[in-house]
């Protein structure tokens, strides 16, 4: 096999990707451990004070536990000041009043928390300076980031003290104090949501049964709320017969009259059982203007053997683009396939996709009429899936036809799109302005965004059954799991990376912090719905509470009789045939597939808190598409060898 | 690869929808777009408001148990956070009386309105008022013209027939009002899938006030499908159907929570219930038998007013003919179909036939006036050849026709619509029953035991009786022969009822009983009340 040379074709080096310097470490960890050190000195000083007044004095224990809190709250300010942030440049009175809402929250929370030990567990002689212990520490983190962190208002500290940087301009410090403010606002939020829901409890416990009903209440109008919202989605693309109109494609450019040109970019790795007969097909567009470009590992050796098979037959057209990775992921081969683009448009095409001949002419007519920067494309999975191991797999199809033909234009028309990760077309001008793919596990995604909130670009989208791009699921359920697994966390990368903050309206960025974190507040969702349906038949609640915490049913019973309907619709759009058991997976193993999708979100988080950013591929096999003609094989070997 | 040759230059077209106007533009370009109708609307409902108000209390009075079990039943709600002041025995769904609840709560209603009875009748009148807006809206998206759409809502509202049922509290006259709103929703004109979860809500609503309204299903489905795009038919279905049943299914839900949806010793149900209501219940007989009860309920509405109905009646298999106005004339058609069902027929079943008679009526005639018989429908009828002047002959025949109409209605119908109205709107029919009730207040101790009818007591209960009895309950109730009469009729200290049929005492013994063992102490509009105190013989 001979390798690919890395040259652009006018024999310019290809380009190198920046490489980032590592950050320097953030925080320094001197303030955490005099943090650790006063904080231990007052937690001792707040026992002393809880012996004093309990044992000797005789006052109640949760009294003297109310007591001696604020007292250590105080004290704990006076250490963040005096000692654990001593030198820095936010004034003590400044910060006071977020400190006191946060302190105060966790204050309250910690003495409930302390009864609810009390009452259940504790009684004995001295236990309660156990209990106490327990309380301090269970919110030592939160009373950490309570110190400085989060109720600083300036950075904490001039440059010349604690920050070591090479380039060492206070902007620059400045910039890193914002960003890591951002990154910690989010745990803190959770943590004090946690707390509040975990107050929320307690507080019913001992309120009786008028808060922990209204308790349930709240669950219930949540999953409503969640459930028709996702309703919503789900019915916007065919809301009346005009909107469905508006999101089919415009007829095709004839091909005399074209002007545009694109450059197709097919990036892949490990593909060589599917990648011959995408670019085979990629090579039959209408289109008179198009260039494929396929960008490889250069270790790839399989991959780079069937890609040249190809590009040997239609040189004009393909090329092969070979690059050394470190680690190779998406956003890297794009960008570098990137370089070497000279179409007006780029394009990508996955290793597997099954891409309509006619597409290009009917993308250039959405181009030029509409004006668009970007537009992405229908993809639609096609396998229903056969035995019962591949249950998931209808579920799946539906997931990817509703996206497409439904949620991706509400997506559109409130003016956040992340893109999907194929058969997008993004002109190319602005694409080089953003630079690039951003390195992001969902890189689409992350591309999308980032067009739709720093770059003003226009987005349409269009479907068409007989346009749209064919791809099949992953094999097995593991490899589900771990595909949903990288993109929930790259949409969670995203999120809190905070670009969506930049759009205009409230309502905009509303439904894009709710965009982003679907997968999430769906798994949240779907945790409470076992919740909701053991009170119908185990708890005495009211009647009436029972039956408001039956409201989510009714969306969700109508999402499940949605479902049948677009694997109907699917079914006749795609020329399917659907057996009986392909409905009955679709009642039965909604709730295991909601699942699967809460375990991967889960999974998203742990990864993304600990920082795990190592993607695994998707395997392909090739199960959405008609067996290969036996004909076209010898050929095709011969070529190869 | 192969050229494709452009034998024409490409021509752009846009796909894109119109931009979304600020809210405030939208409002002001609805206004400026449907003055015409809002202008009419309001006239309208500004005379139907009035004439409907009118001696609203006073006429008809109280005739009829049924409007103080379902004011008595909001009462239960309102106060005490109970669906009945007795056991709820899935009588019906309680979403009727629930509005009545609400809106008592909402305008303090039990306390300040002179009975509870006329608290029902308030939400009655507004009830009514939406009923003829939806009206309005639902036949001009039918496409009739506003003359017609006006006439109809007129009869709609106007009939004495109407004057008569639209005014007392039924839970018929909510159900109507959410069949028609569900019926204007699906003709809505955007045919989006909103429209239909927003029809099905209704209808659902409909349904949960008043059960009968589920025979209404088909026409409302056909509207919808109707006025549905063939490429968005399917989920326009669906969009109506799944809502419409998960909502509907929160009755038995609530039936199933509390244990109470099959039959067992010891409480109610609510199959029992469904079972007593379709079947168990004694038959009223077929309305095409002369001697049977339904046929001489279904004299008794004509006798009032037989214009609307019969009308309607014989104008429906015309009304097949015009397209837009078939779903109305098939449900006015399964209503009379279920009369001659043979089942049990209640008193109000009128209320829900009015509308759709004033549809027919008022479609045909805009069918007839634009010419379109006998040519309506059908398309193989429509294809017949025929000459210019026959064209012309058949629609000027069609216009006399409705002028004919017009003509007969104003030297004959209304007259005597007028003669009624005038008679609605001057007698007091009310007065004897609220001159009872002051009597037994200033009289009766709080603590006395009284048989009572339903009309009277949530008014007793509001002003703090205890031992008030609605008096079929005594009989047919365990828990309270329980709690108040463990000595039967011994335990009654006064009856405050009008004459019983005969019949109804064979039913229940210890009204019987007391009735016996008592002395009228006061009569009040000629015996349409009277107050028995209760003598025991001395042993």
């Amino acid at each position: 096999v001979s390798s690919v040379k890395l040259q652009q074709p006018d024999g310019r080096p290809a380009p190198v990707a920046p490489v980032r310097t590592a950050a320097p470490p953030t925080w320094a960890a001197l303030p955490a451990l005099s943090f650790a050190a006063a904080g231990g000195i007052v937690a001792l000083l707040g026992l002393g004070v809880m012996y004093i007044l309990v044992d000797l004095l005789s006052v109640g224990q949760r009294n003297a536990f109310a007591l001696q809190l604020p007292l250590m709250v105080a004290l704990t300010y006076l250490a963040d000041h005096f000692v654990t942030w001593r030198g820095s440049n936010t004034s003590a009175l400044r910060r006071l009043p977020r400190f006191t809402v946060i302190r105060g929250t966790v204050a309250a929370f910690s003495w409930l928390y302390f009864s609810f030990l009390m009452s259940s567990r504790w009684g004995g002689s001295r236990q309660y300076l156990t209990a106490s212990a327990l309380c301090f520490a269970t919110t030592t983190y939160i009373n950490y980031l309570a110190s400085g962190p989060l109720t600083a208002s300036r950075p904490l500290f001039s440059q010349r003290r604690w920050v070591r940087d090479q380039r060492g301009s206070t902007v620059a410090t400045r910039a890193r104090w914002v960003a890591d403010r951002a990154r910690l606002k989010h745990p803190v939020r959770a943590i004090l949501g946690v707390l509040l829901v975990v107050l929320g409890l307690i507080t019913s416990w001992y309120g009786g049964f008028a808060g922990f009903s209204s308790l349930l209440v709240l669950f219930a109008l949540f999953n409503c709320a969640m459930s028709s919202l996702e309703l919503t989605w789900r019915l916007y693309g065919w809301r009346t017969p005009e909107a469905l109109k508006a999101t089919r494609f415009l007829p095709p450019v004839p091909v005399a009259d074209s002007t545009l040109s694109f450059s197709l970019i097919v990036p892949a790795l490990r593909e060589e059982a599917v990648i011959g007969q995408t670019l085979e097909r990629l090579c039959a567009q209408s289109h008179p203007r198009v260039e494929i470009l396929v960008s490889l590992c250069d270790n790839d050796y399989g991959t780079i053997e069937a890609a040249q098979v190809v590009a040997a037959r239609h040189s004009g057209r393909v090329r092969v683009i070979t690059a050394a990775y470190a680690r190779p992921n998406k956003p890297r081969q794009l960008n570098t396939a990137l370089a070497y683009c000279s179409g007006d448009f780029v394009g990508v095409i996955d290793s597997e996709d099954d891409v309509a001949t006619e597409l290009l002419l009917h993308i250039e007519a959405l181009c030029r009429a509409e004006d668009a920067d970007v537009v992405q494309g229908g993809v639609q999975l096609m396998n229903l899936g056969d035995g019962l191991k591949e249950w998931f797999c209808v579920h799946n199809v539906l997931e990817y036809f509703f996206w497409f033909t439904s949620r991706m234009f509400f997506q559109v028309r409130s003016g956040f799109v992340p893109l999907g990760g194929n058969t997008v077309f993004v002109r190319r001008s602005l694409l080089e302005e953003a630079g690039g793919w951003p390195d992001n596990l969902t890189e689409d995604c992350a591309l999308g965004v980032l067009l739709c909130t720093q770059h003003g670009a226009k987005v349409v989208a269009a479907y068409d059954p007989q346009l749209a791009t064919r791809e099949e699921t992953p094999p097995t359920i593991d490899g589900l799991r771990r595909q949903r697994t990288r993109w929930d966390q790259g949409f969670l990368s995203v999120l809190m990376d905070g670009g969506w903050r930049r759009l205009p309206t409230f309502r905009q960025r509303f439904l894009a912090w709710y965009i982003l974190a679907t997968p999430f507040v769906q798994a949240f969702s779907g945790l409470l719905l076992p919740i909701s349906l053991l009170t119908y038949f185990v708890l005495k609640e009211p009647v009436g509470v029972v039956l408001l915490m039956y409201a989510p049913f009714v969306p969700i019973s109508f999402t499940l009789v949605l479902q049948c309907v677009g694997l109907h619709e699917f079914s006749r759009a795609y020329e399917q045939k659907p057996g009986l058991r392909h409905y009955i997976s679709l009642l039965v193993g909604s709730y295991p597939y909601q699942l699967l999708l809460m375990v991967a979100a889960l999974m998203a988080v742990f990864r993304h808190a600990t920082g795990r950013t190592d993607w695994q591929r998707t395997t392909h096999i090739g199960r959405h598409r008609e067996p290969l003609p036996t004909a076209g094989l010898p050929e095709l070997e011969a070529a190869v060898s | 690869m192969t050229l494709l040759v452009a034998e024409t230059k490409y021509e752009w077209t846009t796909r894109t929808e119109p931009p979304r106007l600020s809210r405030r533009t939208r409002l002001a370009r609805w206004i400026t777009q449907h003055r015409q109708s809002l202008l009419i609307v309001s006239t309208l409902l500004a005379l139907i408001g009035i004439l409907a108000a009118w001696n609203m209390d006073g006429w008809p009075g109280r005739i009829n148990d049924d409007e103080g079990t379902y004011v008595a039943e909001a009462w239960a709600v309102a106060t005490r956070h109970e669906l009945a002041p007795y056991t709820y025995w899935y009588d019906h769904p309680p979403f009727g009386w629930l509005t009545i609840a609400a809106y008592a709560l909402l305008t303090d209603g039990f306390h300040r309105a002179l009975t509870a009875v006329t608290v029902g009748r308030e939400v009655m009148w507004i009830a009514n008022l939406v009923s003829g807006a939806s009206m309005y809206v639902l036949v001009r998206r039918l496409g009739l013209r506003r003359a017609f759409a006006v006439a109809s809502v007129l009869l709609f509202a106007l009939s004495p027939l109407s004057m008569q049922y639209h005014r007392m509290v039924f839970l018929d006259n909510l159900a109507v009002m959410w069949v028609l709103a569900a019926m204007a929703l699906a003709a809505s004109n955007r045919r989006s899938l909103g429209a239909a979860l927003g029809s099905a809500a209704c209808l659902a609503a409909g349904v949960l006030s008043k059960e009968t309204s589920a025979v209404l299903l088909p026409a409302v489905l056909w509207t919808l499908i109707q006025y549905s795009d063939r490429r968005t038919l399917a989920w326009r279905l669906v969009s109506f159907l799944a809502p419409f049943v998960a909502l509907v299914s929160a009755y038995p839900l609530y039936a199933i929570l509390k244990n109470e949806l099959l039959p067992g010793p010891g409480h109610v149900s609510l199959t029992w219930a469904l079972w007593w209501q379709l079947f168990g219940r004694g038959s009223s007989g077929s309305l095409l038998d002369p001697h049977s009860g339904t046929f001489a309920l279904a004299r008794s509405w004509t006798d009032v007013d037989p214009w609307l109905l019969l009308a309607g009646l014989a104008l429906a298999p015309l009304g097949f003919l015009v397209s837009r106005i078939r779903p109305a004339a098939l449900a006015l058609l399964i209503q009379v179909a279920m009369m001659c069902r043979g089942g049990y027929m209640p008193y109000p079943y009128v209320i829900s036939l009015l509308p759709f008679a004033a549809i027919v009526i008022a479609g045909v005639g805009d069918g007839l006036w634009r010419g379109e018989w006998p040519r309506f429908g059908w398309r193989g009828l429509s294809r017949l050849p025929m000459a210019p002047w026959l064209q012309a002959a058949r629609h000027r025949s069609g216009q006399l026709a409705v002028v004919a109409a017009a003509g007969l209605f104003a030297f004959s119908v209304a007259p005597a619509w007028a003669m009624a109205q005038h008679h609605d709107m001057v007698t007091d029919d009310s007065r004897p029953s609220l001159e009872a009730t002051r009597w037994v207040e200033a009289n009766v101790p709080r603590n006395a035991v009284l048989l009572v009818d339903d009309n009277i007591w949530p008014d007793l209960a509001g002003r703090g009786y205890t031992g008030q009895i609605w008096f079929y309950k005594a009989d047919l109730d365990p828990a309270v022969h329980r709690e108040f009469l463990r000595d039967g009729y011994r335990d009654v200290d006064y009856v405050v009822l009008g004459d019983l049929a005969a019949s109804t005492i064979n039913q229940l013994p210890t009204v019987g009983e007391a009735i016996q063992h008592s002395t009228v102490v006061a009569t009040f509009g000629g015996r349409s009340i009277v107050i028995r105190k209760v003598i025991i013989p001395s042993t």
